[in-house]
């Protein structure tokens, strides 16, 4: 069953059209990511999906379900969004920041329970950071920033997840971690969208790829089928190569300097 | 945890030390009482003299400990939903709009009930203008909201100062001056039993919602795929802290620095979550209004205005924290 998917999407803000004609769709515990030069619509698109933008026309459809009709509480169990790039501006610790996301299952006067704790706990673990629980989260490095941000929204249980841009602010090592939890966020069933520039990590964790092309022509497909030098060259406006590493066992992209 | 624990020990020590200071500041006045006089006014075995002396001052203090945790309360939450350190009932033009409001219904010689509707009245309507003009500064650095503060509260100061100039100076005049400064002189049992429902509601509400105070500290983008309404959810926090400004300011005008520095106090003791740190201000508030209020009703023959007191404790503690901390205030 598809977890999302969209048909004839388009967005505009003050009569100017951001995106249209996004025919999306990603099925349960698929990772699609979602390529697109600056400015192209990435983020107007990714907050459509996630309920935020709800003057949208066309069609969404979260488990069948028109997103439109669904609350946003109902929203909060089913996806949860990290946004681009949102510096943690909090005096809170770690534990009481992730803890934060568990606010999705409780009225205004509630306070935590026992299962808020456990699951904090799971999600801690999970990410990494169960050294750090008590750290204050402004202090941490960029890298463990953006793992907090991603816990936050794990600890709501969502079963889509979507992260604009989660690798841009991060040094390799630290893209490399994030893009390696996105893998294991998939191999337990949550489906993923995720925004990013680079190519190659549409490569390493992809199971679908769309590109935003301009704001009429969004195109999806498997990632090799759709991650060629044709496409890429196409949406960036540059000549872009690639070339099979034998270690790696993918595609590597790049561009001549000359 | 044993940072949990930490905390409890903390909170436990605030209320005992409070409970120590009403005692002190019973037996310290004009006519000094011993502790044997408190104890036996709290068991009901007085003599009628002291009873009467007694029975004033816990009224008072009553008063004090509520506004004392209402405007610090009042001034965590402003900090927390604008995210803002600066952020208080003061700064932010609340106070100053109350107190027209109630200079207003004074000069109209209305009832205390209606004094203290037009105080809230004043409250919200100076809190919209300041978040209006923030809104038209378009600009989300934490300055602005200040900036915009600063300004409205510099426009109440002016129609304040035109009721002044208006009211008559043998009698009204005195009392719009009295709001200015605050002070708990003419705090009675009356005045108490009309405005302290309305402070320890608005203290309630804050408690009760504290956790959901920490969540609004977040973007607007992430409160709302928490599956909560930001407006909704920051427009209510407004009007209980603004509701909190405001009685107190019917009670005894407007008291500086309280909101703004013991929030600051309180969260470096205990860290920023509102869970802890809220309950905490709370508490931390009464103590150091309670300090204040007796200072001021003793060091003198005649009761100095309170606002005085409290900048004298509030801004060399505040500089301290501010040297102290290390991230950005706004």
């Amino acid at each position: 069953m598809s977890e999302i998917y969209t048909k004839k999407l388009s967005f505009a803000y003050e009569s100017q059209t951001i995106i249209g004609n996004v025919d999306l769709s990603i099925d349960d515990g698929q990772v699609l990511v979602i390529l697109g030069p600056n400015g192209i619509g990435k983020s107007t698109l990714l907050s459509c999906l996630s309920g935020l933008h709800k003057s949208y026309q066309g069609m969404i459809k979260l488990e069948d379900r028109e997103l439109k009709d669904i609350s946003s509480k109902e929203l909060s169990h089913r996806l949860a969004l990290v946004s681009q790039g949102v510096n943690i501006k909090s005096s809170l610790s770690l534990y009481d920041y992730l803890l934060l996301g568990r606010s999705a299952f409780h009225g205004i006067f509630a306070q935590p329970d026992n299962s808020d704790h456990e699951k904090v706990d799971q999600v801690l673990d999970l990410i990494g950071l169960t050294d750090f629980a008590e750290s204050n989260v402004q202090d941490m490095s960029g890298g463990q920033k953006q793992l907090a941000q991603i816990g936050r929204a794990l600890v709501q249980e969502p079963h889509l997840l979507i992260m604009d841009e989660p690798t841009s602010a991060l040094d390799y090592k630290n893209q490399i971690l994030v893009l390696k939890l996105i893998k294991a966020l998939s191999d337990k069933d949550i489906s993923i969208i995720i925004s990013t520039h680079d190519p190659n990590q549409a490569m390493m964790v992809g199971d679908m790829v769309g590109l935003l092309i301009d704001n009429q022509t969004y195109v999806q497909g498997q990632t090799e089928e759709i991650l060629t030098e044709d496409y890429l060259s196409n949406l960036y406006k540059t000549p872009i190569v690639s070339t099979f590493n034998e270690d790696l066992q993918r595609n590597i992209f790049g561009t001549r300097m000359d | 945890m044993a940072k949990n624990h930490k905390n409890k020990i903390v909170m436990v020590l605030a209320v005992v030390l409070l409970i120590v200071l009403v005692v002190l500041s019973m037996m310290i006045g004009r006519y000094n009482l011993s502790l044997n006089d408190v104890m036996s006014y709290f068991f009901n075995r007085a003599t009628s003299s002291t009873k009467l002396i007694l029975k004033l001052r816990f009224t008072r203090i009553l008063a004090v400990i509520l506004v004392g945790a209402g405007l610090s309360m009042a001034g965590a939450t402003f900090q927390s939903i604008f995210n803002n350190g600066l952020a208080s009932p003061n700064i932010l033009g609340v106070a100053t709009g109350s107190s027209v409001g109630a200079a207003f219904a004074i000069l109209s010689g209305m009832p205390i009930y209606v004094i203290e509707l037009s105080a809230f009245v004043m409250g919200i309507l100076t809190m919209f203008l300041t978040l209006l003009i923030n809104h038209f500064l378009r600009n989300n650095s934490g300055m602005t909201l200040i900036l915009a503060g600063i300004i409205i509260a510099g426009l109440m100061q002016s129609v304040l100062g035109s009721i002044k100039y208006i009211a008559d100076p043998e009698d009204q005049l005195q009392s719009i001056v009295y709001w200015e400064l605050g002070s708990f002189m003419k705090v009675d049992l009356s005045s108490l039993a009309s405005v302290g429902p309305v402070l320890l509601v608005g203290i309630l509400f804050l408690f009760f919602a504290r956790w959901r105070l920490n969540v609004l500290s977040l973007d607007e983008a992430s409160v709302k795929t928490i599956g909560i309404n930001p407006v909704l959810n920051r427009n209510l926090m407004i009007v209980a802290a603004t509701l909190l400004t405001s009685a107190a300011v019917c009670l005894c005008g407007v008291i500086g620095w309280v909101g703004l520095v013991v929030p600051h106090i309180s969260r470096s003791i205990v860290g920023g979550d509102n869970r802890i740190s809220l309950p905490l201000t709370g508490v931390v508030g009464s103590i150091l209004l309670v300090i204040a209020d007796t200072l001021a009703r003793s060091i003198s023959v005649n009761d100095i205005p309170l606002s005085i007191v409290t900048g004298f404790i509030g801004v060399p503690i505040f500089v301290f924290i501010l040297i102290r901390r290390k991230t950005t205030v706004v």
